[in-house]
């Protein structure tokens, strides 16, 4: 009996620390295999945390590629005739050309693409590389080959249309290259084809601006706005004191021929002084400056033409002289944003005044022209222009004043001016823009234009130009 | 005719008073995410007094808030960094108008560990370095042997932006850095990870720890406590602002004066933030 208590004790013993020992070695495999699991996870972790750098640094290359743009699509009347023509069926003078294009012969009214532009930037820290581009459709036309005219005086028009492209297809805006400093971040070497640093209204957005076109003058001194070269530009940061913010710098040197290739050695200086004080206590503030334009044409023909005692005069033994071309504007913004129930008001003024050499037959700055054998006419120009841009913010509209005036030889007053090019203008401008959502705005102008009444025909009265525009702008 | 003009005219300044109308009664809210909880705590007691008014309230960070205010997406925007002046300068473009900056609460810009982590206090140059890259290791700051994980707001955030500009004096934040989605995906990343760290409003830290902000090695060490926010001793505080485009009139007017009341200024401390007064 003894001995077979004895061996149940043994048996009892051993079946227990077998138990154990089992239960002891499940525990330790349990927490191998949660260490394994534990160990595979965390690799499983720095696995993700890798893609997740990689995808990161992918993501984030994109996000220095941005991508803006805008479309203009109007409609523009002619006040009241497009109807006084020529036997040729051309306009008697232009209508609309500072409206946002010449209408076509005998046209009241136009649908128009006015601006298509995809603007593509590339923008790190320090860095940025912008190209735009332009976007219209061409415009088809035909040329008139003869005009006859009967006993009655009736025309006949014999039209051998040979149709045409113009004025259209994919144009460079903006090609430039803009490098910052490191250490203020506030200047910066621009090259490349931009916007001229002078005055106001060429740097303000077409997509921004409250009257659909800039004014005559600018249009005239500066047609399509950018010029190829190389500038220095001070936009303080708000890492800098005060009183350095207060102002700002632009100038450099350029080609002097628009977008076009060069075409002689001959450099133009354009800059901007400006200055702007925000006094935001009261939400005001007052921006300005002072501008200039320093360059020279290149005379190919033997002949210059200035005006000496109210009438053309002509010089000579000017051949491959160099004709100045000077600018001095000045430019005044008053903003103010607290007018009740309106919202903000801004009274805009610019004026310039120089020596602008062209041709006979136009005033415009020229682009390629000057490799023209024309000789030069050497004007004194003078212009200047003032508006008010009064919010209705409840209601998202705006209210637009605007009045230029532009005389293209002021030395020649009214019936001294024989030359059509020489005719003083004047545009009284008014409209409504409603922004409808923040991308879409819709504006209504009317542009009332008039001429100095001069010797040259049809100009010896205010002829009819009026135009209106109806324009919708998408801007993303 | 003149009757025609006359019925014309009423009928459009009859409409354009009802837009008004509608306009001033609905008042829209967006921005700062650090500033959403505060914003709809005073949207919902405001709109309990006055039921006749809708407030809405959304986030999105101050840089997306400030850009529905220039785009005309918003009424009021809500911003925990002042308004940069090339915003300021875009408002003007649009709206003839440096904006209104109306100072609405103060922050004290809080430092967040996991609670087991046994760092307790930093100076800004370590917290600085930390967040630059250039120390990688808990081991550099007196922790344990393991490697910092960062967490922090996307650049849309005026969190964001306000910890660059004045803690890291304007430097890239580490490429290491996980950019998350508000101030409460932050507190909740670094709950759940040991070694991580992350920034935000102080009303948003719930289980995890504070760090003490000293501003040298020298200085004495500053948790972000109302008192030492309102004192000036905590060295990472800023106000929380709202922006309007020109000075409020009608309703807009009302609720911003009520935010500014005495009783306004309770929902801020309610929700862990610190009144201007």
């Amino acid at each position: 009996m003894r001995r077979l208590i004895a061996m149940f004790i043994v048996c009892t013993v051993v079946f227990s620390a077998s138990v154990y020992a089992q239960e002891d070695s499940t525990d330790v495999n349990m927490v191998k295999s949660l260490g394994e699991k534990v160990d595979e996870l965390s690799g499983k972790v720095d696995g993700i945390q890798e893609d997740y750098l990689a995808t990161k640094a992918t993501v984030d290359k994109i996000s220095k590629v941005k991508l803006s743009g805008y479309l203009q699509t109007q409609i523009r009347v002619a006040k009241d005739t497009a109807g006084q023509l020529n036997p040729d069926y051309t306009n008697r003078y232009d209508i609309g050309e500072f409206q946002g294009g010449k209408l076509p012969a005998a046209t009241r009214t136009v649908f128009q693409l006015r601006r298509a532009r995809i603007k593509t930037t590339y923008a790190t820290s320090l860095t940025q590389m912008v190209v735009q581009l332009d976007c219209l459709p061409f415009t088809t036309g035909s040329a008139v080959s003869s005009t006859t005219q009967d006993t009655s005086g009736k025309y006949t028009v014999k039209t051998k249309t040979s149709a045409f492209l113009s004025g259209g297809g994919v144009s460079i805006k903006d090609a430039y290259l803009r490098f910052t400093d490191p250490w203020t971040k506030s200047f910066a070497l621009k090259g490349g084809v931009f916007d001229r640093p002078f005055g106001f209204e060429i740097s303000y957005s077409s997509s921004s601006r409250e009257s659909p076109e800039r004014s005559r003058l600018y249009q005239t001194l500066f047609p399509g706005e950018r010029d190829l070269g190389f500038s220095l530009e001070y936009l303080p940061g708000d890492n800098l004191p005060k009183f350095a913010q207060f102002f700002n710098f632009k100038g450099g040197f350029f080609a002097g021929n628009g977008i076009n290739v060069e075409f002689d050695d001959l450099r133009d200086f354009i800059g901007r002084a400006g200055f702007s004080i925000p006094i935001i206590p009261i939400n005001m503030s007052i921006d300005g400056g002072v501008s200039g334009y320093v360059g020279n044409v290149r005379d190919r023909n033997d002949t210059l033409y200035e005006v000496k005692s109210g009438k053309w005069a002509a010089s000579t033994g000017k051949k491959w002289d160099d004709v100045d071309k000077r600018y001095i504007g000045g430019d005044l913004e008053l903003f103010y944003g607290n007018i009740p129930f309106f919202g903000g008001i801004c009274l805009r003024g610019e004026f310039i005044k120089g020596k602008q050499p062209s041709f006979k037959s136009t005033n415009v700055s020229q682009k390629t022209g000057q490799s023209s054998k024309d000789p030069v006419y050497l004007r004194e120009i003078g212009g200047y222009y003032g508006m008010v841009v009064l919010n209705i913010d409840p209601v998202r509209c705006q209210l637009v004043g605007k009045y230029d005036s532009f005389d293209p030889e002021m030395n020649l007053e009214k019936k001294e001016v024989t030359n059509a090019a020489d005719i003083k203008y004047s545009t009284i401008g008014g409209g409504l823009v409603y922004h409808l959502t923040e991308n879409v705005k819709l504006t209504a102008y009317y542009d009332n234009v008039r001429n100095e009444k001069s010797s040259v025909a049809p100009f010896t009265s205010d002829v009819k130009d009026d135009v209106v525009t109806f324009r919708v702008q998408y801007k993303f | 005719m003149n009757k025609r003009i006359l019925a014309i005219t009423t009928g459009i300044l009859v409409a354009v008073a009802a837009i008004v109308y509608a306009a001033t009664t609905t008042i829209t809210v967006k921005g700062s995410d650090t500033m959403v909880i505060l914003s709809q705590r005073w949207a919902e007691d405001y709109m309990a007094k006055n039921p006749a008014v809708s407030i809405q309230v959304t986030g999105g960070g101050s840089g997306t808030g400030i850009s529905a205010l220039i785009n005309g997406a918003t009424d009021i925007c809500n911003a925990s960094r002042p308004m940069k002046s090339s915003e300021r300068e875009k408002l003007k473009q649009r709206y003839q108008s440096l904006g209104v900056e109306i100072k609405t609460a103060i922050d004290g810009v809080t430092l967040y560990v996991n609670e087991k982590n046994p760092i307790k206090e930093l100076t800004l140059d370590q917290i600085k370095a930390i967040y630059t890259g250039t120390i990688t290791n808990w081991k550099q700051v007196g922790g344990p042997d393991m490697k910092i994980i960062l967490y922090g707001r996307e650049n849309s955030s005026g969190t964001y932006v306000y910890f660059r500009d004045e803690v890291l004096s304007g430097q890239d934040y580490a490429q290491t850095m996980q950019s998350m989605p508000g101030t409460a995906a932050v507190v909740n990343a670094v709950s759940r990870d040991q070694y991580g760290i992350g920034y935000g409003g102080a009303a948003y830290a719930q289980g995890v720890s504070f760090v003490a902000v000293k501003k040298d090695v020298s200085s004495a060490a500053y948790e972000p406590t109302a008192e030492n926010i309102k004192n000036g001793s905590y060295p990472v505080s800023r106000y929380l602002y709202m922006y309007v485009r020109n000075r409020p009139s009608g309703e807009m007017k009302k609720f911003i004066d009520w935010i500014l009341s005495d009783e306004g200024q309770s929902v801020v401390t309610k929700v862990g933030y610190f009144p201007i007064r």
